[in-house]
């Protein structure tokens, strides 16, 4: 895929977008709005990502002009401060997939390409040895570790619905129920928050119920469930002492894969 | 004494002075021997009034497709109480005069119809106004007591006491119209309601008394003067409600004028540069430290600065986007200092708006005042759930406390979060603070109203 960037600020956003390796992307960078315009003529672009403020062509009219090149391309304005989406010309706004606002946001990023592409991020998750997640390659930071630690529950649960009471029992059975009520939906709230800010909004959570989108998530404990493949060592989720409940199930698949 | 009190104590005042002048009318023209009203046009008359009330009905329910909403309320109950006037005995005898022959029958069922919407619909208005939920055991209740009365009245009318049923309903009624007027004005809110239902409730009672009295023997009826009443009736609800509309306008006018101010001087205190320059300190010393944490700082930052300078485009956001300030402000906070705070989201409802940068100075708050910035174990909860017809937010810490009553001359961010509240959602947050344990926030919204206001 390849994308035009302009600015005449150019050097922040060469390096942030060079450390974005992991999107298979190829960038042509371009300070100058004319000289982007004349490679647009010649090669094929496939979204464009541009500044408003300039001096010889400014990022609207510019991106009226890589629109009449190809109309259907997807393009993101870079600015630093906010411009109404109201105050913009009717034919450029529906090829605009956003705004990404300086100091770039690495997730922002990410979405904007992942819609680029018409792709949706795919969510690893890694359950034998320590319990990880992987957006795209990139690990997941998770606000607090009950929120993680949330998540490989309802993981485990395997696409059945989580309950509060269970919930509260397996994570927070030492503590005295009104506090666990409250500590129970700050880890929903963070735990949503986290998947909201990467772009994967697998969990729901109603009438104090957790449910899981299984779609687009992988994991290597559903994997092994049904077909018997995977790198089972006999390590799960090794940081949760609910964890143990699940070995014994594990260590019998891998016996009979054994044979 | 505010001008709407004014404004309403003077139409009920003169509303009620009409009732009794309505007395001294039938008394003066009986005993004049006049008992009926001269032909002045009045079968047009009838008919147009008749006519303008159910335009006026209909213009309403097609506007306001809302049973909630107190405009349609009100127009019910006016069109009822009109309907009252006009659909009573002297109007029937009235009406024969000039050959219209109407049954008794119809009539009396049809101002009944009316007594019974009027009574039920201030029934639904009231648990409105109360915030109570319609369940079954109240609509039960309303309506086992209108059957209850229609039966007594129409007992007590075949026995020829039906006027002492129309003395107590009409007290009754009267009662429930001061719950009415008394919550609304508790509120503030003075509605539509306040000045039509009033003016034209009183006056029409007045004007039972009347009739009832008269049929009962005390005066000898004058045909047609319940026209004269449902005319005077019409004009009252003509003059206030052009009166309302002028004072709407007025306070829309002030409100807008007070939450511009309010929203200028909000932008201004968010952004001050102390707190800017120390955060991009602590953004610099991060950065040394780790990228991953300095990136991590960086984003909360912008994020948290940009909303505050684009939020004030609007009155309401919504509250997860105010959730959104608080945790950006609390992260970052964290991630500054080296004593952390615990902040846990007790969240259980979000459908629901707040004026921006409203909820997050409550919990700046705790921190600088409350003492909780610089405690080993601090912690802030941050609670929101539904109850009944309301949304409760509350935000609790367990700081050093602090004296209410002197809310400190620098938190101009609370102030401000006050006056939005009040001028855009008209509620006031309550604060409770125990010197040595910590401060409870509580904010209560009415999630009608709420609707009502986003429009």
């Amino acid at each position: 895929m390849k994308i035009v960037v302009v600015d005449d600020e150019m050097l922040a956003l060469q390096s942030f977008l060079s450390n974005i390796i992991e999107y298979d992307v190829d960038y042509k960078f371009f300070k100058d709005g004319n000289t982007a315009l004349e490679y647009a003529t010649k090669n094929v672009v496939d979204a464009l990502f541009t500044d408003i403020r300039m001096p010889n062509i400014n990022g609207l009219l510019l991106a009226e002009k890589f629109i009449e090149i190809n109309p259907e391309i997807p393009i993101v304005f870079i600015t630093g401060m906010p411009i109404t989406i109201e105050d913009l010309n009717d034919e450029i706004k529906k090829n605009i997939i956003g705004f990404l606002y300086k100091p770039y946001n690495a997730n922002k990023l990410a979405e904007f390409l992942n819609s680029i592409k018409k792709r949706t991020p795919v969510l690893s998750i890694k359950m034998f040895g320590g319990f990880d997640c992987f957006v795209d390659g990139k690990l997941v930071m998770f606000s607090s570790s009950k929120s993680k630690e949330l998540f490989a529950l309802l993981i485990t649960y395997n696409g059945k619905s989580l309950t509060m009471t269970d919930t509260i029992s397996l994570l927070w059975g030492d503590s005295e129920i009104e506090k666990a009520k409250i500590l129970y939906r700050n880890a929903i709230f963070r735990l949503r928050k986290t998947l909201s800010d990467i772009g994967v909004n697998c969990v729901g959570f109603k009438r104090a119920m957790l449910t899981l989108d299984k779609t687009y998530i992988q994991c290597d404990y559903w994997d092994f469930l049904k077909s018997g493949e995977g790198s089972y060592n006999g390590e799960f989720c090794k940081s949760y002492d609910w964890s143990i409940d699940y070995l014994f199930e594990l260590d019998r698949i891998a016996e009979k894969m054994k044979k | 004494m505010h001008m709407k009190n004014k404004l309403l104590t003077f139409v009920l005042l003169g509303l009620l002075v009409a009732g009794f002048a309505g007395v001294a009318i039938q008394f003066g023209l009986s005993s004049f021997g006049i008992n009926t009203l001269p032909n002045l046009a009045v079968g047009s008359v009838y008919i147009a009034v008749i006519g303008l009330l159910f335009f006026v009905l209909i213009v309403e329910i097609v506007s306001t497709f809302k049973i909630e909403d107190s405009t349609f309320h009100t127009a019910l109950l006016a069109v009822c109480l009109i309907g009252l006037c006009l659909f009573s005995t002297d109007m029937q005898l009235f009406l024969l005069n000039f050959d219209i022959k109407i049954s008794e029958l119809s009539f009396g069922i049809l101002s009944e119809l009316c007594f019974l919407l009027i009574t039920g619909g201030c029934c639904w208005y009231i648990m409105f106004l109360y915030n109570l939920s319609i369940n079954r055991k109240r609509i039960f209740a309303a309506v086992g007591s209108i059957i209850i009365l229609f039966i007594g009245y129409s007992v007590a009318q075949y026995y020829g006491y039906g006027y002492i049923i129309h003395l107590i309903l009409a007290l009754s009624i009267s009662t429930m119209f001061y719950l009415i007027l008394h919550k609304v004005e508790k509120n503030n809110k003075i509605g539509l309601t306040t000045y039509i239902s009033a003016a034209l409730f009183c006056f029409s009672v007045g004007m039972q008394n009347v009739n009832a009295l008269t049929y009962n023997g005390l005066f000898a009826p004058v045909l047609g003067v319940s026209l004269v009443y449902a005319v005077l009736s019409l004009a009252m609800f003509a003059i206030v409600y052009l009166m309302f509309t002028i004072n709407t306008d007025t306070i829309a006018v002030t409100k807008s004028k007070e939450s511009e101010s309010f929203k200028t001087k909000a932008l201004s205190g968010q952004i001050k540069p102390h707190f800017i320059f120390n955060s991009l300190e602590a953004i610099r010393a991060l950065y040394h430290e780790d990228v991953a944490t300095g990136d991590k700082a960086m984003n909360l930052l912008s994020d948290f600065l940009r909303k505050s300078i684009n939020s004030f485009d609007n009155d309401l956001i919504p509250f997860e986007t105010e959730l959104d300030n608080i945790f950006n402000y609390t992260e970052f906070r964290n991630l500054k200092r080296q004593n952390k705070i615990e902040v846990m989201f007790n969240i259980d409802y979000t459908d629901f708006s707040v004026p921006p940068f409203s909820i997050q100075p409550f919990v700046e708050n705790a921190l600088k005042y409350s003492g909780v910035d610089e405690m080993e174990n601090g912690t802030i909860i941050i609670s929101s759930y539904k109850k009944d017809n309301y949304v409760i937010v509350e935000i609790i810490d367990n700081g050093k406390g602090f004296d209410v009553s002197k809310i400190p001359e620098n938190s101009h961010g609370i102030r401000n979060a006050f006056g939005r509240f009040s001028s855009t959602l008209g509620i006031v947050p309550e604060i409770k603070s125990t010197l040595g344990s910590g401060t409870h926030v509580k904010i209560k919204i009415n999630l009608n109203k709420e609707k009502e206001n986003k429009k």
